[in-house]
């Protein structure tokens, strides 16, 4: 009776209901700690211009922060269209390698969600898609669409309240994004090669930013790959 | 901002992310690639937080009287001790606003 009931448990927990709304809420805390993102996202459409429809477009189909953000301030300065394109190419570039992990559970999925799962690649999902064992379609379309309803919510506010909320930069909101970053890509640290491959990118990812080099995400993560790949083989030479 | 910039912008951004999850799209990795692939996760994510922790823009926020550094020293710490997303992420957040207070007060 016992062991039948345990099945019962076991196979709920693999319903495609059940691992949507797991996802759903396991994004949370990163849903939550990006609330003054959107809402700076959207006043400061509103402050660059934008009318009310292109304000809630730049959350609702670009739905990338960082490229949001920059790109505004860009216009803001009088860059070239050119020049946005290839800044945000370059910035948002790391979605290359979140794919490429990614391949192997995605692509084999209907266009539709393929589709869906694509347009809803953020930082936030693909760190929630880290351990293997998350990496089932329904659980990532659950915190993806989570996450996204609230990006899109948020920003809404902001564009609303664009000139009676005060300059939240004020208050170092973004520290909340690192914090559950760091307490995610620490359990993952297992072995030398790991730990080497994030020494690396800490370092080699300040040295490009301070100066500022294009691209410096994805360019010292791959070097952060590359040199646990590299310490890997020592170990195994050994 | 034109609606022609915005839908590039949109473009952008969902082919840097589609790409590679298009079946379509045959690559063939050299092998040493697919063995980085599996290091994506810590290296990409630390990628992100290092420009934050450090920088404010294109400014420096220095060392010694950068609360970022000490937070996520704090965090580190505690995410390896407690073995709880949830519960450092809000320690490590109590400790950041504690440091940013004695630093600007």
């Amino acid at each position: 009776m016992n062991f039948q009931l345990n099945q019962t448990v076991e196979f709920s927990k693999n319903k495609p209901s059940y691992l949507f709304l797991r996802g759903a809420v396991d994004i949370l805390p990163l849903s939550i700690s990006i609330i003054p993102w959107a809402i700076l996202a959207g006043s400061m459409a509103i402050h660059a211009g934008l009318s009310f429809s292109k304000a809630l477009a730049m959350s609702g189909l670009v739905f990338a922060g960082a490229a949001q953000l920059v790109s505004l301030s860009m216009v803001m300065e009088g860059a070239s269209v050119f020049t946005i394109y290839l800044t945000i190419f370059f910035l948002t570039a790391q979605h290359f390698i979140y794919a490429l992990t990614l391949r192997n559970d995605i692509s084999i999925l209907s266009l539709p969600k393929r589709l869906s799962l694509g347009f809803l690649l953020t930082d936030e999902l693909f760190a929630v898609s880290a351990p293997l064992e998350k990496r089932r379609s329904e659980y990532l379309l659950g915190a993806g669409l989570s996450f996204y309803l609230f990006w899109v919510v948020f920003s809404l506010a902001g564009i609303l309240l664009a000139t009676v909320i005060p300059n939240l930069l004020n208050y170092h909101l973004d520290f909340s994004i690192i914090a559950i970053f760091i307490a995610m890509i620490v359990p993952l640290c297992k072995g030398y090669p790991v730990v080497a491959g994030v020494l690396t990118t800490c370092l080699s990812g300040f040295l490009f930013k301070l100066y500022q080099i294009e691209g410096a995400i994805l360019l010292s993560g791959l070097i952060g790959m590359l040199a646990a790949v590299l310490t890997e083989k020592i170990r195994m030479g050994e | 901002m034109s609606w022609f910039m915005i839908l590039g912008l949109a473009a952008i951004v969902f082919f840097n992310r589609y790409y590679f999850l298009e079946p379509k799209v045959k690559i063939k990795m050299p092998l040493i690639m697919n063995k980085m692939l599996y290091y994506s996760a810590p290296c990409l994510l630390t990628a992100i937080c290092i420009p934050v922790i450090f920088f404010d823009g294109d400014h420096f926020r220095g060392m010694v009287n950068n609360p970022y550094i000490y937070a996520a020293i704090f965090c580190v710490v505690t995410a390896i001790y407690l073995k709880k997303v949830l519960l450092s992420v809000i320690a490590s957040l109590g400790f950041f606003y504690f440091i940013n207070f004695l630093i600007n007060y």
